[in-house]
């Protein structure tokens, strides 16, 4: 079916008049709820902007606003776990991108929700992919914490950020020694005399210039250890697993592995302790020397012994690479709906925000999509994104660029 | 007559090395310097029976077999004839069959992994014109990249110099096989190309440096600057050769009195080799342009000195320009949805590809990455959908054609791989699915015939050097 004839028919699906309407039914669709529901044919009705229900939704007043899926799969909005949506416009243009702050003595306290830019066009191309909610994280520059992540809902433009100080991003392994005198012995004493000095400076209430970290940075350990604020903490040899997983022990706050290529030799172990891991599922290359047992199967290897795990695309361009590589994984031996749920449920569990996202399920919020086919797939794509239940405008740059030049003038 | 300066004064060089090697050892190789050393290995007859195949043609036949003997397709067809001695044969119901997969853009082996400072060898940036550096010279064969991108059935690949300079160099074609030299993996009788760079790369690089070039304008008059050079090298070689035919043939002819004195070559200039080879034809042009203005521009200075250019790579603006590139019969090579990392590949559309080839252009799919590399197939499976979404007349046995004919094409290699036709090399990937899916995996992979990747039995050739002691060997790769 061309594009015209897809649009004019989701536009007459969207049944006119009922603009007034707050409750919203999707008939006739493939429900992948990644809930208790599992897969099932069936409806799905919102109200006021969350899932009322989902399967059989029972009788439903007259004036509700019917939108047919036409058999077609609905999954929830995908949760892009941890990327640079709204903080990267043009890597390469430094006016555009806020995801490092390079300064020195400048990193626990850092935090991007003030550079958000949901007027973005890589934003608004992420929400026509697909993608409903992202955590999106600073990146790291001078020191080994870069911030805090920052979750946010891509729907809703005006007031996108649905929790701050998700977790704060810390760097071990390779990345970490690089921004910590050059070795993994300081990078952990430098991490641990963070936290020490936090602990200090709370006691005595006073700053002085030995701290490695600035008063504002202690501050927010201090207030990070109050709240039992995850570490997320890029490591990927499994030694600098292991000891990522000592070190929290040590500063008493929850970790999650970011990166993870050799997680799988820790499975057992991450399992035991109930750490996930967020990782890039397509990492199968020796490219680093901390990544010398990369494998396309990680995540089956974590998902068989047990470990939650999440797939994650930093690259806030790349949204449909982000549901491709889930699809990669289901080849490398992944079940199907556990793929789908390591781009939807799955991060929002890991960052605590499954209460509201991730998922088909009564009491969350409707943002979801009708897929043209098997989301999962490289040759299918969104007919149309929900937000609140309310189907967004599908039009971004990319289709004005393209139908300005789909028919090239005579030369 | 069309002399080609390069090859003259290589092939002097080597006669000169050769009565060298025969003096002193008896038993000479004949080689040329930097030639390969690839030879088409012995295997036995295979028989895939009961396939779909993706011709690389734009067919697709279903139920049909295909055999390979003597490193050769030796036919396409309907039951044929499976009665040839020490034949295997392999029930290809379900599974599909397509030529192997050509990537015209790839680093492996110069940008290998592990990628640290002491591998990094993939741009000479020391000077905006680099014309007499050649990617094979950098060229690791035991990078771990080959084997993985083996896996994702690619059989033949060309290695560029990177992107920093107006010039970058030699560009090398190799098949994607084990070697112990890169002369093992070099692709026989493949034409080197010249890696050409234009928009923001040179000038940002060379523009810190407070170099030229340090503006789009100044990357210009550094082609066409370069391009007058290589002119006035080609003339002096050509007058070289003529003087050089008529001395000779004084000597013949008047074997009294003074014959005219014997003139003296010019001096061999490595850069000036390599220019003189494109105004020769003998070198096709390779240039990383993103935006279409600037191809346009490329195209110009290619009318101004009378050379072709082979392809655009990246070129993310190909669709505006579409027409123009079919007129001039220049192929694209383009990713199907990188965009963003800068400003010149902001203006992206998923359609690229899909609208290059509606123009009737030359469209091909590449990866300059060693993650896609392994991929390239679901790189065309998006390329293709976005022409779908948008009702274009395409499927996978035309996307297809982006990884395998079309790249063929524009390495100068199509006339013996990139189809599945009988009497081309016998370069094929059986698929156990559509490759156009993202749960495809390449189940063998066949070069020349012979089984280079076998999903079910990893082999040697898949374990590079470096791979070894790594504790994940020995399970599933």
């Amino acid at each position: 079916m061309n594009m015209l004839r897809r649009l004019v028919c989701i536009a007459l699906a969207v049944s006119p008049g009922s603009l007034a309407a707050d409750s919203v039914l999707i008939e006739n669709a493939r429900l992948h709820t990644v809930g208790p529901q599992g897969s099932l044919a069936g409806d799905m009705l919102v109200v006021d902007g969350r899932i009322e229900a989902v399967g059989e939704v029972g009788d439903v007043s007259q004036d509700v606003r019917r939108i047919d899926a036409k058999g077609r799969p609905v999954t929830p909005g995908l949760f892009s776990t941890l990327s640079r949506i709204g903080l990267v416009e043009i890597d390469a243009v430094m006016s555009t991108s806020d995801a490092s702050v390079d300064l020195p003595k400048l990193g626990p306290s850092v935090r991007v929700e003030a550079a958000l830019n949901p007027e973005s066009i890589v934003w608004r191309q992420a929400l026509v992919a697909g993608v409903t909610h992202t955590v999106s994280a600073p990146n790291f520059a001078q020191t080994p914490f870069a911030g805090m992540s920052v979750a946010i809902r891509l729907g809703t433009a005006k007031a996108p950020v649905i929790r701050r100080d998700v977790s704060m991003m810390v760097a071990m392994g390779e990345a970490g020694s690089a921004l910590s005198g050059n070795s993994r012995a300081g990078n952990v004493a430098l991490i641990e005399q963070a936290f020490a000095d936090a602990q200090e400076y709370n006691a005595i209430g006073r700053w002085h210039e030995g701290y490695a970290f600035a008063p504002h940075d202690l501050r927010t350990l201090v207030e990070a250890h109050a709240a039992k604020l995850p570490l997320a903490i890029l490591a990927n040899r499994a030694s600098d697993i292991r000891a990522a997983v000592d070190l929290v022990g040590k500063v008493g706050l929850p970790l999650i592995i970011v990166g993870g290529v050799e997680a799988w030799k820790v499975a057992d172990e991450l399992a035991a302790a109930e750490v996930p891991v967020v990782l890039f599922p397509m990492s199968n290359l020796p490219s680093r020397f901390e990544s010398l047992g990369a494998r396309l199967d990680n995540a089956v290897v974590l998902f068989e012994a047990g470990v939650d795990f999440a797939v994650f695309e930093i690259n806030p361009h790349d949204t449909v690479r982000f549901r491709q590589s889930a699809g990669n994984l289901v080849a490398e031996g992944l079940p199907w709906d556990v793929a789908l749920e390591s781009i939807t449920l799955a991060p929002a569990r890991i960052w605590g925000l499954d209460a509201e996202s991730g998922s088909l399920e009564p009491g969350k919020v409707a943002d979801f999509v009708i897929w043209s086919g098997d989301p999962l797939e490289v040759t299918t794509w969104p007919e149309q994104v929900f937000v609140a239940g309310k189907p967004i405008n599908m039009r971004s740059r990319q289709d004005d660029l393209f139908e300005r030049y789909e028919s090239l003038p005579p030369h | 007559m069309r002399i080609d300066a390069r090859y003259a004064s290589v092939r002097r060089v080597a006669k000169a090395l050769c009565f060298l090697c025969l003096a002193g050892q008896g038993a000479a190789d004949a080689r040329e310097p930097y030639a390969s050393t690839y030879k088409v290995p012995d295997h036995p007859p295979v028989l895939i029976e009961d396939a779909t195949l993706l011709t690389g043609t734009g067919a697709r036949i279903d139920g049909a077999d295909i055999m390979l003997s003597d490193g050769m397709i030796d036919a396409v067809g309907i039951d044929l004839d499976g009665s040839k001695n020490g034949l295997i044969r392999i029930d290809g119901t379900g599974l599909w069959v397509t030529p192997g997969l050509i990537d015209v853009h790839s680093h492996l082996g110069n940008y290998p992994a592990p990628s640290v400072a002491s591998t990094a060898d993939g741009n000479e940036i020391t000077g905006p014109n680099t014309a007499h550096v050649w990617a094979e010279h950098s060229v690791w064969p035991q990078d771990p990249q080959f084997g993985l991108a083996r896996a994702g059935g690619v059989t033949a690949l060309m290695i560029l110099p990177g992107s920093a300079n107006l010039f970058g160099g030699r560009t090398v074609t190799l098949k994607n096989v084990p070697g112990r030299s890169v002369y093992d993996m070099k692709f026989p009788d493949a034409p080197h190309g010249l890696k050409v760079a234009c928009g923001e790369n040179p000038k940002r690089v060379y523009g810190e440096r407070l170099q030229a070039p340090m503006t789009r304008m100044g990357n210009v008059a550094g082609y066409r600057r370069a391009w007058i050079d290589a002119e006035a090298y080609r003339d002096s070689w050509r007058r070289y050769h003529e003087q050089l035919a008529k001395h000779e043939a004084a000597l013949e002819q008047d074997m009294e009195d003074d014959p005219p004195a014997s003139p003296q070559p010019p001096k061999r200039d490595l850069g000036l080799e390599t220019l003189a080879g494109v105004l020769d034809g003998e070198i096709p042009v390779h240039i990383h342009c993103y935006r279409a203005d600037e191809m346009l521009v490329m195209l110009d200075i290619a009318k101004e000195f009378n050379y072709e250019v082979s392809t655009f790579h990246h070129a993310v603006e190909s669709y505006k320009i579409a027409d123009h590139l079919a007129q001039e019969g220049v192929c694209s090579a383009v990713w199907a949805d990188w965009w963003g990392f800068k400003l010149e590949a902001w203006d992206m559309v998923v359609e690229n590809a899909a609208l290059i080839d509606k123009a009737g252009a030359c469209a091909i799919i590449h990866s300059d990455d060693p993650h896609d590399i392994q991929r390239l197939n679901q790189e065309a499976a998006k390329a293709m959908a976005a022409g779908q979404r948008r009702g274009m007349d395409i499927d996978e046995a035309d996307a297809i054609r982006w990884i395998t004919q079309k790249p063929a094409e524009a390495m100068g290699i199509d006339d013996v791989t990139g189809t599945l036709e009988a009497g081309k090399a016998a370069d094929i990937v059986l698929w156990n699915t559509n490759p156009m899916s993202v749960y495809a995996r390449a189940e063998q992979v066949f070069i020349d015939g012979a089984l280079v990747y076998d999903r079910g039995a990893p082999s040697r050739g898949n374990v590079s050097d470096f791979d070894l002691g790594q504790t994940y060997l020995g399970t599933r790769p």
